[in-house]
């Protein structure tokens, strides 16, 4: 067998799904669902930075803040006067790609799994709230 | 890519201006794609809803829409999203099996002479159990035709990645239909 037959077949599959799909009735479903809504809130920034970014980033990025404020953390209780500067205040203002730069700097020497499927969706509410914390400083 | 004369972008200004007869378009042209995709990908039963779901995810987070991409493959990136939530929720096995999924109907293919009913199922089989991101490029580049950096977009990967997993998707598909 080919790629062409291959692709032959891959657009022949789902067919029956799509069959089965009504677009009208999907419209109004839809439609029904958007006007009982309330509006989509945005996420504050540090946020949107992390959502847009890809998962594997997201993760790194998580990991990196928590290793991070772990840190520092650490250095508060040890009251040192000379504790390192904080990073996480100045992450808001970093672009995506200047982020992905840094990230990439910090922990992305090892390569990632393909199938990690972790991000920053499957953390819980309450460790959602520790690291935007972490991130605010 | 879409059949009517408006074109997406004008329909999208519409909805975002609460024209909700321009939402009803954009579904009336996507969705049979966005099913299309879905059922390949092991929807199974609940097609309908993840593209009802899909959506309504895309026309409340219009928005977040920046025209970069083309509003099919930001509707892809949803769709594969949603179905992604929707296994988590569920706690399906990623890998499916052949029962759940959506075989294909000899009779939508009316060309199928030169590929065996046997070997499309082995094939379709093999798909199920491909991990998530190969059986997606795949699905998105042979069935769907979307290019490497349009399936980036929609994957959150990078375009050098889609086509190392489109091309590890084709190895094994060719390995067990020619078996």
């Amino acid at each position: 067998m080919n790629e062409r037959e291959l692709e032959r077949i891959a657009r022949h599959m789902g067919e029956r799904a799509a069959r089965s799909v009504n677009p009208e009735r999907v419209a109004a479903g839809v439609l029904a669902r958007l006007r009982a809504a309330p509006p989509e809130t945005r996420r504050p920034l540090p946020l949107r930075l992390f959502y847009a970014a890809p998962t594997a980033l997201r993760v790194a990025a998580a990991v990196a803040l928590i290793a991070t404020g772990g840190l520092l953390a650490r250095g508060a209780l040890r009251d040192r006067p000379e504790a390192p500067a904080l990073v996480a205040p100045f992450l808001p203002e970093l672009s995506l790609d200047e982020l992905s730069e840094v990230l990439d700097s910090m922990v992305l020497e090892a390569p990632v799994p393909e199938d990690l499927t972790v991000g920053l969706t499957d953390l819980t509410e309450a460790q959602l709230r520790e690291l935007l914390k972490l991130m605010e400083g | 890519m879409p059949d009517g004369s408006v074109p997406d972008a004008e329909l999208i200004d519409r909805w975002r201006r609460g024209d909700e007869a321009a939402a009803a378009e954009l579904v009336q042209r996507h969705a049979t794609a966005v099913a299309r995709f879905l059922g390949a990908a092991g929807g199974g039963d609940d097609v309908e809803d993840l593209v009802q779901e899909a959506f309504f995810r895309a026309f409340r987070g219009i928005a977040g829409f920046r025209g970069g991409a083309s509003f099919r493959t930001w509707l892809m990136a949803i769709a594969s999203n949603a179905l992604k939530d929707a296994r988590r929720r569920s706690r399906r096995r990623e890998t499916l099996s052949i029962e759940d999924r959506d075989l294909i109907d000899p009779a939508a293919d009316p060309h199928g002479e030169a590929v065996s009913r046997d070997a499309m199922h082995r094939v379709e089989a093999e798909l199920a159990r491909l991990p998530r991101l190969q059986r997606e490029v795949f699905l998105l580049r042979a069935q769907q035709g979307l290019e490497y950096e349009e399936i980036a977009v929609a994957l959150g990967t990078t375009p050098g990645a889609a086509r190392v997993h489109y091309h590890h998707a084709v190895q094994r598909l060719k390995r067990v239909a020619g078996a």
